[in-house]
Order: structure tokens, then sequence, then C-alpha cells
């Protein structure tokens, strides 16, 4: 892992974000180098989810500044939001595929949204299906799919812009182990092709499964932030 | 632009009782507003028929001398409206008015003198009959003018209920167009409610806002447009269907039924578009705001 060398990729100075009078998050400050791999977790309701929005502006920080990839978040204009977005490869807690678009239109959204050609959009979203194993349920609607290949079609979508960043909110929270391991999988080989990851998760299988950064969160606070370099 | 219009027409089908109440909407606007218009054009053109058949009778003031006359006459063929004059002496509308009483002229035998006026009998250029209403007051400044004549009671009271009629159908337009509005409006309204979770998936993978409404815009238009011709084809065939009776019943005036003019028939298909996406922006907006 060369990750340390890396110039950072994310970076939150002192960050704040209240619902209200509670704080969810209370003055974070980290820096996250481009092509590492970082588990975030913590006790449910420590803030995991809340982190990973500020960084795609589902929501915006109360106060502190947000980097990600060179773009001030604080700053940014709504009419910019979408070149943020398209940098990124989200995975939500809920899968959010809309229900009513096969799971081709749910994947070529994101090019299409992005202004790709058509042509290039059959061929990259044919790849990213074979790659998730979800080619043969190409025009399927996804309430008619299983949590798993749910699961493995949001992946597919998060990576079928070829993001920098890969957001992953629980992205094993409700699928068994074989499942849970394709999808690990394949976030691996993001990883590995030199994209950058963060993982919320509390599954301290999955955190040990993988040489990584961990960063710890308690009611808001920033607990721990440390080196895991066992190999499973 | 391509993929725009395959998204707005999957959406219809997805849609289609909506888009159906929609289009219906519209076209029945079309229908009432056209229909109207139908009307007005071809009573205008009646009008003007009519019109065109006038001659202006000007009575003269009882001895006016006849040097006076040559001048009066001299300052009517001055009128640039006037075509012809000719004039009529008191035996000469004596002559007339028996051959019109034919076999009751004995009842004018009796009388001691003739009580007929002097008079200019006057046709009008082709093209200006509008404007016989202004004429006939100008010549009745003329001294020496009794008293001008035309059919102008029932040609103003027929030009005033045309003018009614005009001004009904814009009220009509008016009317109807915020009707469709309101009713485009809700449609897409509608839809959007029922696709508001996809709306917001779409935000968070990258879509901008414009790619968002784009489709919306395109399925109002063609809504709109597809309502209009619609609308237009309907009240063509009714008038296919009707125009002959109605022409016989009016027959005779030389006068012939007429469909609306293209130029009216675009601006409808037109007016029913701009009515969609008008349509559309309120429910956006709306939409925007709330989300
Ligand atoms: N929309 C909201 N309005 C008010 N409070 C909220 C809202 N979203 C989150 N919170 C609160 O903020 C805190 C952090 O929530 P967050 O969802 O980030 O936790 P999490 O670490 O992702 O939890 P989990 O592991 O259960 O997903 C919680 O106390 C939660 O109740
Ligand atoms: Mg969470």
């Amino acid at each position: 892992m060369q990750a340390a060398d890396q110039p950072a990729i994310i970076r939150l100075f002192r960050v704040t974000r209240r619902y209200g009078a509670a704080k969810a998050l209370d003055e974070i400050s980290l820096e996250i180098p481009a092509s590492a791999f970082v588990f975030i977790t913590g006790p449910s309701g420590a803030g995991k989810t809340t982190l990973l929005k500020l960084l795609y502006l589902g929501l915006r920080a109360s106060e502190g500044q947000v980097i990600v990839d060179g773009m001030n978040l604080a700053r940014m204009d709504r009419h910019r939001i979408p070149m943020l977005r398209r940098r990124l490869g989200i995975i939500f807690q809920d899968y959010k595929l809309i229900a009513t678009r096969s799971v081709y239109e749910n994947v070529a959204l994101v090019l299409e949204a992005a202004g790709a050609p058509r042509r290039a959009i059959a061929a990259r979203v044919n790849t990213v299906l074979r790659t998730v194993g979800m080619e043969e349920r190409r025009d399927a609607l996804p309430p008619s799919l299983s949590g798993g290949e749910q699961q493995r079609v949001a992946v597919a979508r998060a990576l079928v812009g070829e993001p920098r960043i890969l957001l992953a909110d629980e992205p094993t929270g409700s699928l068994d182990s074989a499942s849970a391991a394709v999808v690990m999988n394949l976030i691996t080989r993001f990883h590995q092709r030199g994209g950058t990851v963060l993982v919320a998760t509390h599954d301290h299988h999955l955190i040990r499964s993988v040489p990584a950064r961990v960063i710890r969160l308690e009611a808001g606070r920033l607990a721990e932030f440390h080196h895991n370099p066992l190999n499973p | 632009m391509h993929l725009h219009l395959r998204k707005a027409l999957q959406d219809m089908r997805n849609n289609r009782f909506l888009n159906a109440v929609t289009i219906v909407t519209i076209a029945l606007a079309v229908i009432i507003v056209g229909a109207f218009s139908l009307f007005v054009v071809n009573a205008g053109d009646l009008l003007n028929t009519w019109r065109q058949g006038i001659r202006l009778m000007i009575y003269l003031d009882d001895g006016i001398a006849g040097e006076k006359r040559a001048q009066m006459e001299d300052q009517l063929r001055r009128m640039p409206e006037i075509e012809r004059l000719q004039f009529i002496s008191k035996q000469e509308a004596m002559d007339r008015l028996r051959r019109q009483m034919s076999r009751h002229a004995a009842l004018l035998e009796g009388l001691a003198q003739n009580p007929l006026p002097e008079a200019f009998e006057v046709e009008m250029r082709q093209g200006v009959e509008r404007k016989v209403e202004a004429l006939a007051q100008r010549i009745e400044q003329i001294d020496g003018v009794e008293e001008v004549a035309y059919g102008k009671q029932w040609i103003k009271r027929f030009g005033s209920l045309v003018e009614l009629l005009r001004i009904i159908s814009y009220a009509l337009t008016g009317l109807f167009s915020g009707a469709a509005v309101f009713f485009v409006a809700n449609t897409i309204r509608l839809i959007l409610y029922s696709r508001r979770e996809e709306v917001e998936i779409m935000r968070l993978v990258g879509a901008s806002e414009r790619f968002i409404r784009t489709p919306f815009y395109i399925q109002a238009l063609l809504q709109g447009a597809i309502g209009g011709l619609a609308g237009i084809g309907i009240l063509y065939l009714v008038y296919l269907f009707t125009a002959g009776d109605m022409a016989a019943a009016l027959g005779g005036f030389g006068f012939s039924f007429r469909f609306l003019p293209w130029t009216a028939v675009a601006g409808a298909v037109l007016a029913a578009m701009v009515v969609g996406w008008l349509g559309c922006l309120a429910s956006l907006k709306q939409f925007i705001v709330s989300s």
C-alpha cells in the first residue's frame, strides 16, 4: 500500500454537523490520501452515514471545511453538485435503486446523466454488469431481485462511471457471508486499480478482512484513527 | 435529446391515463375556442359580403339648385371610396317606385305633387366596404344632404354582434388556456409526485436539474401538440360534414363558408404547446421548491 505518500484526496477540517441542537458530528478533522482504503466504524448513531453524506453533499456541514478531490464543498454552488457526484461512486445503505427501471437502466442512468454517447453506454454497462455477475438479469426490475443481487447492482452503478472515490455505506449490512464476500471482492478490486475507498460499517469481521485505515467515530467525535495492517 | 425524447415517451406510456386526460382537456379547449373562432371568422366574412352589395342613397334637401347640385356631385366624385355615382331626379325616383309597386301603382296617381326627394345613388369601390359607416357619416355632413340611407341599422347590429362574439372568443381563449395550463400542471405534478424517489436517486448519481426536467418539458410539449392537433382535426371533420348545409342555409349571398386560415391552425397548435410548457413550468417550480 503506497497510500501514505499520496496527497490527500479528502480533507475535513473541524467539521461539525448539527441536527437541531444535537451534534451528529463534532469538530472532525481528518485527511484521507488518494488510493487509500478506509473503514469508518462506530456504534449505531455515531455519525458514519452523516460523514459520508457530507462528502457527496447529501448534507452540508454546519461548520468547518470539507474538501473532496480538490473541491471545496462548503462554497460549492448547488448547480455544481452533479459535477461532484459524477466523480464519486456511492453505495447507499438502502441501495436506492429505481424500482420502476430495469437493472440495465439503473446502471446506465449514471452515464446518461454524465452525457456519455449511447453506444459507449451500452458497452460499458454490459461490461460492468458482467463483472458483478448480473448480466443475465439486466432486464429485471430491482424489487424482483434478492438483497445480494440488488447490492451487486448498486455496486455496478457505483463503479460504472469510473469514479475516483467510492463511498459505501454498510455495503454488506444485510447480506449473507457469500454475498458479502462477492461485494467486498468487487470493492477491493476497485481499490487495487487505484481507487480511493471509504466503507462505513460496524462489522468487525469485515474490517479485519482487508488491510486498511480505520476511523472510529463515537457519538459524533473522532475516537480513533489507526492503521490495520492485518492481512486476512 | 434522443434520450430525453425516449424517456418522455416512456413516461407517457407509463402514465397513459393522466396523459390521456390532459390531452383530451387540451383538445376540448382547442375545439371550443376553435369552433367559436370559426364562427367569428365566417360571420365576419358574411358581414363583408353583405356590405359589398350595399348602395348608398344620398337624399338631397328639397329644391336644390342645379349649380349647387353639380358642386356636390363634384365633391362626391373626389371621394376615393366611391366607384360610381348616379343622379336620380324626382321623376326617375317616381318611375322606380311605380315599377316596384307595379300593380298598386294606381295609388300613386292621386298625388298632387311628387313627394320623393332628389338623390345620388352611390356604389362603393371594392375592398373599402368596411368603411361604409364612416363614409355615410362624412357625406351626411355635406351641405344640402338630407339623409344618407343604406341598410345601416341591421349592418350595425350584425357588426356589433360579430364584434361581441370576437371579444367572447378572446375571453374563452384566455379561460380555456388557463384551465388547460392548470390541467397540465396537475398531471405533471402527479407524475412528479409518483416519481419523487426516482428523481431523488437521479440527483444522487449526478444528474443535473436540466437532465431531470427535460423529459417532463418534452412530455408537456407533446401533450400540447397532440391535444392541439387532435382538437383541430376533430373541428375540421365537423366542419367538413356541416359546412355544406350551413352554406346552403345562408345561400344566395355568393358566400362560401371557410375553415380557419392555416395561420390560425398553426397558432392554435403552437398555443396548445405553450400551454403544455407553462403547465410544466408551474408544477416543476413548485416541485423543486418543495423538494
Ligand atoms: N435527518 C436527521 N434528523 C435528525 N437527526 C438525525 C438525522 N439523521 C441522522 N440523525 C442523527 O444523527 C446521528 C448520527 O446518525 P447517522 O445516521 O450518521 O449514524 P450512523 O453512524 O450512520 O448509524 P447506523 O450505524 O445506524 O447507520 C444519530 O444520532 C441520528 O439520530
Ligand atoms: Mg448509517
